[in-house]
């Protein structure tokens, strides 16, 4: 018994991460109406430098993060401005995107080479550690990234209920012509919702590079597993993604102990099929529809 | 064009199109409450209303693009509110859109000859491309037949929409708001244009949103507000129908002031 | 002029098939055969793709799921269960085929399934049948399967004469199964859902039966060529098979070559496998995929129709480039950069520069404007 409770627990830990994963990709598919495919390799860009970071300087990986939310913030603006300077429609971004995905991930596998990446035990403070309920272990890389899926939970929804930004947002996700005529510059709110989506998967792999292993498969892998979070979640609904996130955790790691770790991305991806097929808007609804 | 056959004076004529306690709600909102019309062959009816009222609705449901909650809609007889759209062509029915949705990758010309392959007519690609030039006439628009449609204006692109609907051959021809916007010049025309169609046999429906420019054309006036009928009579009636005037009339003058 | 064109694909075709022959006889490396077996093969699975996602404008993640459905179709009935390879063939087809029917019937039932949700459902569905392959031990289990070379009549030539035709024999089925839909009443349905599926279909357009068939066919002819290559290949796993390569490819050589018209793929499939072939040849495989990508989003942003709308538009640019194609061989071949795929590459590199030179043909003008794009946000109900 314990052990399906371990992996219960330990799915809820890593839905954190998929949360934080998922929630810039929501963002920007839910407002901006692109899918931007690259997310998945920023996030393992993000990893690998945090990676490359404390090996070469022997830091603290988060410190990381100062350097890398203000970097891939940019990168994200850059993209935007790509997509609309070009006037790329919402077909074109996911090839455009997928095109800067398959150009990243060579670009990374060529500098860090196929092999296994880790961060070493010495430079990382927090994988050797957990916290202990009764028998059931919480590791502490698991525990930062669901506390940070919290965190950003309950940010995004203080911002999006009381914060100008927050029901600008709102307004433009609903009817964009309306809030535009309303004043809202959705120019200004495009740019500053790319920039925060990018630097979003900046500190997901951050806390990807704490809690596990790099090697550049693991963006294609992500990739069934963030967008079944994002379309449960419904699309833009970022609490949702986190909800969505802490669920397929759970239920990934429950399959891949009660049955056969290769079942639980079978049991993903049919989750996926079944939500685009019979409740495309999410569990939760999507953005702008509370 | 088809010429819709005489009934004999003794059978009892059956109208063309009957909606009969027709109801479309979308989530919480009531679009259209408990609505009853007939549309007898030949008519022009004009269905008129203020912003919300259901006009654009109904018409989505005529054409297919909605199945109403509840309610039947019948042609000829037949029920035809769980039918597809295409098969509704088939049987007769085309419409026009507000905003003109034509295909954008396609010559005015070939706009129109989808229309001739697929319609009641169906006819081989090379012939559709030889009929179409037909229907740009009847419309006015042999000019501009090679023509992309972002490089026509938003008149010719109205009567596109017209022409591509003619081209199926309809017998009941649903119109959205196909006067809208044009100046005085460009009215005249277009309702020359639609007196040649009804002339050619078609029953019209056409929603508007400014009730003068109806009245000079249609053979009866339908009023709709907030999803129910408010009046359906004589062009003449209708106007001088004081709950249409308070309703309808007096919130157009202050939206205009 | 449609027949005349349709004779013209047919001879070609068949003098194609006996290349193989002209090789024997003149002694040519057998190396250029496998060259054209890999032309061939793209062809098909680029212009299987571009039938469903060219022509009906339904984004297809999906084409490695009709490949790996071939070619493990073809490979499992003939290692499992002894049936002869050359049946396994039609049968791959048919099992692909239903699979892109099911896919469509899903799909094309819901209403909401438009656009980038059902590019997604593609990519999940391939997804989902990688993993299954990987789990079942009937069909891989994780072990690979290895298809060795079955008996055939001699007079099909040596195992790369034998690939060569059978690539050709599927690569021309597409080809003109393409030019065929392009051509007829099915073909213009599915531009015109392309353009407005809820137009189309209020004009008469049956447009669900239509994406079905196109899906279907597509299916089918992913599955063969998938069949094919399970012969070529010999040695499968669901890791190779069902890489992102396959779709990343016939995306990157449909919307290079032009989606709109049946030779938009196979100016794609031929541009892009012959620069593959060049970097890998040239010891840049490392980089090969990030030219691809490169390629993709340069595509996406300065000639999102692709090539052929030019080659269409500006005839006689198209000449300019047909003679800088011919230079550019010349030139490799007097400078001596060894192969006759160096040469091609060369020519075609100098060729496409010339037709991507310039202002944009009127229908990309058009592509990109948004003015006659729906409303981003969706069908509101009408008041």
């Amino acid at each position: 018994m314990t052990t399906y409770a371990q992996a219960a627990v330990s799915g809820v830990m890593i839905g954190g991460l998929y949360a934080v994963m998922a929630l810039g990709l929501s963002l920007t598919w839910g407002l901006l109406k692109v899918i931007n495919l690259a997310h998945f390799a920023l996030i393992l860009a993000s990893g690998y430098v945090t990676y490359q970071l404390t090996a070469s300087t022997g830091a603290d990986p988060l410190l990381a993060a100062l350097v890398l939310v203000p970097a891939l913030f940019v990168v994200g603006v850059a993209i935007h401005w790509v997509i609309e300077r070009f006037q790329v429609d919402e077909f074109n971004s996911l090839l455009l995107t997928f095109g800067l995905f398959i150009i990243a991930v060579r670009l990374m596998t060529n500098i860090w080479s196929a092999d296994f990446r880790r961060i070493d035990a010495a430079e990382n403070p927090y994988a050797t550690r957990a916290l202990f309920v009764g028998d059931i272990a919480f590791p502490v890389p698991q525990v930062m990234a669901f506390g940070a899926s919290l965190v950003f939970a309950a940010a995004v929804y203080v911002v999006l209920r009381h914060t100008y930004f927050g029901k600008a947002l709102r307004a433009l996700a609903n009817d964009r012509e309306i809030a535009a005529a309303f004043g809202v510059n959705d120019r200004r709110i495009g740019v500053l919702t790319a920039g925060l989506s990018t630097a979003m998967a900046a500190v997901a792999g951050v806390l990807v590079g704490i809690n596990s292993g790099l090697f550049p498969q693991l963006a294609f892998e992500w990739v069934g597993i963030i967008f079944t979070v994002v379309i449960l979640g419904g699309i833009g609904n970022l609490p949702g993604a986190v909800g969505a996130g802490l669920l397929i955790g759970a239920v990934s790691s429950v399959v891949g102990v009660a049955w056969t770790p290769l079942g639980s991305p079978l049991v993903v991806f049919l989750l996926l099929i079944l939500a685009l097929l019979f409740r495309p808007n999410g569990l939760f609804g999507r953005l702008g529809s509370s | 064009m088809s010429a819709a056959a005489p009934t004999p004076a003794s059978a009892p004529s059956r109208p063309l199109l009957e909606c009969v306690e027709v109801e479309m709600r979308f989530g919480g909102v009531h679009a259209l409450a408990g609505l009853s019309l007939a549309v007898e062959r030949g008519e022009i009816v004009g269905l008129v209303g203020p912003n919300g009222s259901g006009k654009s609705t109904l018409i989505n449901i005529l054409s297919g693009v909605h199945r109403p909650t509840a309610g039947e809609v019948r042609l000829d007889g037949h029920r035809i509110d769980r039918v597809s759209p295409h098969v509704r062509s088939h049987r007769g029915i085309a419409r026009t859109h507000q905003i003109p949705k034509p295909f954008a990758s396609m010559t005015v010309r070939d706009n129109v000859a989808i229309a001739c392959m697929f319609g009641q007519v169906s006819q081989s690609v090379a012939e559709a491309r030889r009929r179409a030039a037909e229907y740009l006439e009847v419309v006015g628009l042999s000019a501009r037949a090679d023509a992309l449609p972002e490089e026509i204006n938003l008149h010719q692109r109205l009567l596109l929409e017209l022409a591509r609907a003619l081209a199926t051959q309809p017998t009941l021809l649903l119109l959205d708001e196909v006067l809208a916007g044009l100046n005085p010049a460009e009215l005249d025309e277009a309702v020359t244009v639609l007196r040649r169609i009804h002339e050619g046999g078609a029953t019209i429906v056409m929603v508007e949103h400014l009730m003068r420019v109806v009245t000079g054309i249609a053979t009866r006036i339908v009023v709709l507000d907030r999803g129910t009928k408010l009046a359906d009579a004589a062009p003449d009636t209708v106007m001088n129908d004081a709950a249409v005037q308070q309703a309808y009339l007096g919130r157009e003058h202050r939206a205009r002031g | 002029m449609k027949h005349t064109q349709l004779a013209v694909l047919l001879a070609i075709a068949a003098a194609l098939a006996f290349v193989p022959n002209l090789q024997v006889a003149t002694g040519f490396p057998a190396y250029y055969l496998v060259f054209a077996y890999f032309i061939f093969f793209w062809i098909a699975q680029a212009t299987s793709w571009n039938i469903l996602s060219g022509y009906t404008g339904y984004f297809s993640f999906g084409q490695g799921a009709f490949y790996g459905m071939g070619i493990y179709a073809s490979a499992d009935l003939v290692s499992r269960e002894g049936v002869n390879y050359f049946v396994t063939i039609p049968i791959a087809g048919v099992l692909a085929a239903l699979l892109a029917a099911a896919v469509g019937a899903l799909a094309f039932r819901l209403g909401s399934l438009r656009g980038e949700i059902f590019a997604l459902l593609t990519l999940a569905v391939t997804f989902t049948l990688a993993a299954t392959a990987g789990l079942s031990t009937w069909v891989d289990g994780g072990q690979g399967i290895a298809l060795s070379v079955p008996a055939y009549p001699a007079w099909l030539g040596e195992f790369q004469a034998l690939i060569y035709r059978l690539g050709l024999a599927v690569a021309a089925l597409a080809v003109i199964a393409a030019f065929l839909i392009q051509h007829s009443r099915f073909g213009w349905g599915l531009f015109a859902i392309r353009d407005e599926e809820d137009v189309a279909e209020e004009l008469g357009v049956p447009t669900f039966r239509y994406k079905m068939f196109a899906i279907t066919i597509s299916g089918f002819l992913g599955g063969l060529s998938g069949a094919v290559a399970a012969l070529q290949i010999g040695y499968l796993t669901p890791e190779t098979v069902f890489s992102l390569n396959i779709p990343l490819l016939v995306i990157v050589m449909s919307v290079l070559g032009g989606r709109r018209h049946w030779l938009g793929p196979v100016i794609g499939a031929l541009l892009i496998y012959t620069l593959q072939e060049q970097l890998t040849n040239s010891g840049l495989e490392r980089w090969g995929q990030v030219v691809l990508g490169a390629i993709l989003v340069l595509a996406i942003l300065f000639a999102p129709e692709g090539l052929h709308a030019r080659l269409r538009e500006r005839p006689r640019r198209a000449l300019v480039a047909g003679a800088a194609l011919v230079v550019g061989i010349t030139v490799a071949g007097v400078a001596g950069w060894g192969a006759a795929t160096d040469w091609l590459g060369t020519g075609l590199a100098a060729a496409t520069l010339v037709l991507l030179v310039g202002r944009r043909p009127r229908a990309e003008r058009r592509a990109n404007g948004r003015e006659l794009a729906a409303s981003p946000l969706g069908d509101a109900p009408a008041p």
